[in-house]
């Protein structure tokens, strides 16, 4: 299950900038990978893990912008078609069990 | 909350940052988040890691295990003060009452030597001899039964004349596959704030997890079912991250559909609470799948 977070925050005065920087900062070390600018995505194991993880984002948020979640199941995720580009080659970015490095 | 084994076969350095793991490789750099992660393998002694990381993943309840220079598990962290652990924790292990440790033991003891019964019963080798010496069981194995149905067990599930204390290929398949095992155990018996050290029927004064050697016993024969469904010549790399793989094995464990590292996990919280005289039985019913396949492995999150 893949929790995907899509934002757009003002970036006009230095303040905005900041608020910006911290939210994107916050949302990688809650484990997000970026899959392209402003969408980030972090695998979950359950639906509750899911819903825990978005909890926890909503304690960080920036005051002002648009910042949209989306849950889909792995399967979802995995039919994504990808018209121009690939798909990113990242641990953050597989759902395996056991990841050998 | 972590569900995922990394290995770390190659030279590597890894580091903690922003509550992720960094493993820094000659080719790339991979960044695992710390919560995600539940037992850290390094298989090589080319590896590095940083003081910082070792901390963190200890606060994280991950199971760190390093290995030799011939790639076998030598040494595990075990959390110095988990932060479940308290005096009247201890207390009530050193206090466990001698029924509920023979009962204990008895359960899984039986359920050991069934496994071993299926497992032979799946390689369609005769279990004849097995289910006579199985019927034999008293309260707390008095008899011993566990040691003679092991002596009988591995000989007929290998070629005759096997033991399980030469160095064959075999044996350090298994010997590798028992201490992954041993270890997820151990991280689990942690978690639950007991001491490893304390069993109910291993009393070794050098094995620091005897606790964790009396709760693994029924999921051996896994290992062992595996094992013998490869030809092992020698045991590669490939072998054993196949091995570790085997925590995500599809089976039932107690009426339910689950995979191995769960099991284990509900298996080891029963058993503690079922000797803190929290439950009155521990069940240990594991029934095993057709066949273990790559496909089974790894499918689902």
């Amino acid at each position: 299950m893949r929790l995907i977070v899509m934002f757009d925050l003002p970036v006009d005065t230095s303040e905005d900038k900041r608020n910006y920087r911290k939210f994107r900062k916050e949302l990688i070390n809650e484990g997000f990978l970026m899959i392209q600018y402003s969408v980030y995505a972090r695998v979950c194991v359950t639906k509750q893990s899911a819903q825990f993880t978005e909890n926890r984002i909503k304690t960080f948020l920036p005051p002002r912008g648009l910042i949209q979640t989306l849950t889909v199941t792995e399967k979802q995720y995995n039919s994504m078609h990808f018209l121009v580009g690939d798909q990113k080659d990242d641990v953050r970015n597989t759902s395996d069990r056991t990841v050998v490095i | 909350m972590g569900w995922r084994s990394i290995v770390v076969t190659q030279h590597a350095k890894i580091s903690y940052s922003g509550r992720r793991i960094i493993v820094q490789t000659n080719q790339n750099i991979n960044e695992i988040p710390i919560d995600d992660i539940e037992v850290l393998l390094i298989s090589t002694t080319q590896a590095v890691i940083t003081a910082r990381a070792v901390s963190e993943l200890a606060r994280a309840a991950v199971k760190v295990i390093f290995s030799d220079d011939t790639g076998e598990p030598v040494c595990e962290t075990v959390d110095y003060l988990p932060n479940n652990r308290s005096v009247s924790l201890l207390q009530q292990q050193f206090n466990w009452d001698v029924t509920r440790k023979e009962m204990l033991w008895t359960w899984l003891v039986t359920a050991k030597i069934q496994m071993q019964i299926t497992v032979l019963q799946k390689q369609q080798i005769d279990t004849s001899e097995l289910d006579y010496e199985f019927h034999k069981i008293e309260v707390n194995d008095i008899s011993n039964r566990e040691a003679v149905v092991a002596r009988k067990y591995f000989p007929l599930l290998f070629e005759t004349g096997f033991e399980r204390r030469n160095f064959q290929p075999a044996n350090a398949a298994l010997n590798y596959g028992y201490s992954i095992l041993l270890s997820f155990i151990n991280r689990n018996i942690v978690a639950t704030g007991c001491l490893t050290q304390l069993g109910i029927h291993h009393h070794n004064d050098e094995n620091q997890f005897n606790l964790g050697s009396d709760l693994m016993e029924p999921f051996r024969p896994i290992i062992d079912w595996w094992v013998s469904e490869q030809d092992i010549s020698e045991l590669t790399p490939e072998i054993k991250i196949q091995l570790v793989d085997l925590l995500n094995l599809e089976l039932k464990f107690n009426g339910k559909n689950t995979i191995l590292r769960n099991a284990l996990k509900n298996h080891v919280t029963n058993c503690v609470s079922y000797l803190n005289g929290e439950r009155e039985t521990a069940k240990v019913e594991v029934e095993l799948g057709d066949e273990i396949s790559d496909h089974a492995l790894n499918r689902n999150v």
